[in-house]
């Protein structure tokens, strides 16, 4: 066991830094307070390499591995990037575009990836649908093949990037009888007739990520956009839990330390009864609580990355624990990072407020914390 | 990065584990002095061969583990076993002459002797208070009077460090059980980790030859060294309480039915598991990572041992009370391992270094940080 990074991942992981504090985080909260996505800053995550940093170098990428990948969006989180901006280049990367480059065609990869990874276009993930969360067996978007076509009906809820996607990998019903092995997943590009986005969706946090309802009505696209084979797709969006696990909880956890950091230094620099609070016992007792989430977290979000990158299947187990841990510890430590800011913690101008609303989905996004339990119990 | 173990860092672990496996968990509680000290030197003498008294000197992961294991099996007994290589053990091999070290520490680490740590007084706390127990200079040596609170260990001790303030600094006296002056106070009766004997000690007048002093100090970083070596050993203690609180608790609500069915497939006692099972292993990740930075020299090293201090053992506390709760009545009676976890869990937060000095510590660490 050994728990250090080495020396080109850390090099990485402070370029990744640097570049965010300078390039990204001087944007995040005027996008976040008008829930506004990005796309400058998107755009610039393209350009630095960080939207397809595991795809091979001829689809755009450089071939990383999964622990400097989940260390890339840590060091997002940890210089102050907002979870709006983090979550959609999660869902984009590895929702969509590590889903082509898994599942789909050489032909598919070489059309969609390379411009994925470069961030010319925005790419979603449509899953969930308005009477279908965690029940994700229970979806009832259907892919009819008629002649030269596969044709879809229904839509899809809460879709990361629906309102500013380009390309949408989307799950439906191909055998409405078969529960779980009835799934296949499509690409539908923007703009094919049938295919339409609803109203970014008002959000408490991660506000600069656009959220939508996706339709689909009589929506005609190529047999060929089918990814992965016809039946697969439940299995292929399992797939993505190893990557939800590890990258796109990364950034959470990242963002935690970055807020720790802002206690510490409001801390010293805020005074009451003659002296900085930082000196006061409870302050520093809320200040123990952040680390000792950021330090336990940490564990298990580079423990599932690191099995991934040794080729191990998915411990379902590990993934839950990492996913209930990160999810439902995380709200007490950001609540005692927002009083602790007292009555300014409130306000929008500090970030501490942000990142309260934004680890509020933690619980939620992904596989709710419920749904983890019932994941953990069954498998003791 | 690699989170397997490696053969070298488990090997400790397996030993603990054949000794385990060859002789079943010993039934403490309930034992006279005599008796415990016999089952513990009689443990002892299993684990030396396999190098485990030895390590509690050095520490780090493969120590971690290995305490683990027996920890699940029996935390007195490890708490029994272990304070004295660990504790009076370390004092010696960092402070002490290699007299001192040639005669006491082969008697610890191979299992034929129990040793203590005599630093807490009643009404002050060490390290930040002077302690009121002193050391007198008499010719060569000195004479120590006062009195320690109730200490791990205390009462089967064959050898104790005593903390003493001398006028020239904080000295460590060693002693041997039966020393003239000495006289330990009867067995205190504990909530939980009854197998692990504790009892405060009197020094009236007591005489301790120069040779079998340490010190006096330049400064008092025995006293927080002392602390954190007893941290890691509640860390591991901490461990076993959450694998033996979840293991059981795990295999009543499988084996217990209720509406025809077994209580894990409800989820007020599913999702509970689930929730314990995610502390237990949160809490065992970090204790390895905080076990790593040690043996490795990390810069926060001492930050994350406070964290995992902090957090396995709140995290044993709470679990072994999920435990029983799963449990029901079958967990309110005496003599389950879920009502002993739950009663000795109270123990680790309270000893070493406090869950509030220690969230004082982690706070501080963090404000030097940034």
């Amino acid at each position: 066991m050994d728990f250090a990074f080495t020396s080109e991942q850390r090099m990485f992981a402070e370029q990744v830094l640097r570049f965010a504090k300078n390039e990204i985080v001087p944007r995040c909260a005027e996008h976040d307070l008008n829930s506004r996505f990005d796309r400058e800053a998107f755009n610039r995550l393209g350009r630095f390499g960080l939207l397809g940093l595991h795809f091979p170098e001829e689809l755009g990428g450089s071939g990383a591995d999964v622990v400097t990948s989940t260390l890339a969006g840590y060091a997002l989180g940890l210089a102050g990037v907002d979870g709006g901006l983090t979550l959609s280049y999660g869902a984009h990367t590895y929702l969509c575009a590590d889903t082509i480059f898994a599942h789909g065609t050489d032909e598919q990869r070489r059309k969609y990836v390379p411009r994925l990874a470069a961030g010319e276009w925005v790419g979603c993930m449509g899953l969930t649908e308005p009477g279908a969360g965690s029940d994700v067996a229970g979806l009832s978007t259907r892919a009819v093949q008629q002649g030269d076509s596969w044709v879809l009906n229904g839509a899809k809820m809460f879709i990361t990037n629906g309102p500013v996607a380009d390309v949408a990998l989307v799950y439906a019903k191909t055998d409405p009888q078969a529960r779980h092995a009835g799934i296949s997943a499509f690409i539908v590009e923007k703009g094919t007739p049938g295919f339409s986005a609803g109203q970014p969706l008002k959000k408490m946090g991660v506000r600069a990520s656009p959220t939508s309802e996706l339709f689909f009505e009589d929506c005609r696209i190529p047999l060929d956009n089918l990814v992965g084979g016809e039946g697969q797709g439940f299995n292929m969006a399992m797939r993505t839990v190893e990557w939800d696990r590890s990258t796109l909880l990364a950034p959470m956890v990242g963002s935690m330390e970055y807020v720790l950091g802002k206690c510490a230094a409001y801390a010293k620099q805020r005074s009451q009864f003659g002296r900085p609070i930082a000196q006061f016992q409870a302050i520093k007792h809320k200040l123990a609580e952040m680390k000792i989430f950021v330090e336990a977290a940490k564990n298990l979000v580079f423990r599932i990355a690191w099995c991934k990158d040794q080729g191990r299947p998915l411990n379902h187990l590990e993934a839950a624990v990492a996913k209930l841990f990160v999810g439902d510890w995380s709200l007490g430590p950001s609540n005692e990072a927002l009083l602790l800011h007292g009555g300014y913690g409130y306000c929008h101008e500090y970030e501490v407020e942000r990142a309260f609303r934004d680890c509020r989905l933690a619980p939620i996004g992904g596989g709710t914390s419920e749904i983890q339990k019932m994941i953990i119990s069954r498998l003791l | 990065m690699d989170y397997d173990l490696s053969t070298e860092q488990a090997a400790l672990r397996e030993g603990v584990r054949r000794v385990l496996k060859d002789a079943p968990a010993p039934e403490l509680a309930g034992l006279d002095a005599g008796q415990l000290k016999q089952a513990l030197l009689a443990w002892a003498g299993r684990l030396a061969p396999g190098g485990f008294l030895q390590a509690c000197r050095s520490g780090g992961l493969p120590l971690l583990l290995a305490q683990e294991a027996l920890a699940a099996v029996s935390p007195a007994l490890l708490l029994g076993l272990a304070a004295g290589p660990q504790l009076l053990g370390r004092l010696l091999a960092r402070y002490g002459t290699p007299t001192q070290q040639e005669r006491l520490l082969p008697a610890l680490e191979q299992g034929r002797g129990l040793g203590a740590v005599a630093l807490g007084e009643t009404g002050t706390s060490p390290g930040p208070d002077s302690l009121q127990t002193t050391a007198a200079p008499q010719g060569e040596g000195y004479v120590l009077s006062g009195s320690k609170g109730s200490l791990l260990g205390g009462p089967l001790a064959d050898w104790l460090a005593v903390a003493a303030e001398s006028p020239t600094g904080l000295v460590w006296c060693l002693l041997p059980a039966g020393a003239p002056g000495l006289r330990p106070g009867p067995r205190t009766a504990t909530l939980g980790l009854e197998g692990a004997a504790f009892g405060g000690l009197e020094l009236n007048g007591c005489p301790v030859p120069a040779e079998m002093v340490i010190g006096p100090l330049p400064d008092r970083g025995s006293l927080a060294a002392l602390q954190s070596w007893e941290d890691e050993l509640l860390i591991a203690a901490g461990l076993g309480v959450l694998a033996r609180s979840q293991q059981a608790a795990a295999a009543f609500a499988k084996e217990h039915r209720s509406g025809g069915k077994p209580i894990i497939a409800y989820q007020e006692v599913g999702f509970k598991l689930a929730e314990t099972l995610t502390l237990q292993q949160t809490a065992q990740l970090l204790a390895y990572k905080a076990a790593w930075a040690l043996e490795s020299g990390d810069r926060e090293a001492g930050a994350l041992l406070a964290c995992a201090k902090v957090f396995c053992c709140e995290a044993a506390q709470r679990v072994a009370g999920e435990a029983l709760q799963v449990l029901g009545r079958a967990g309110f009676a005496r003599g389950n391992p879920v009502e002993e976890a739950y009663r000795d869990a109270k123990y680790l937060t309270i000893a070493g270094v406090s869950m509030e000095i220690s969230r004082q510590h982690i706070g501080e660490a963090v404000l030097a940080a940034y």
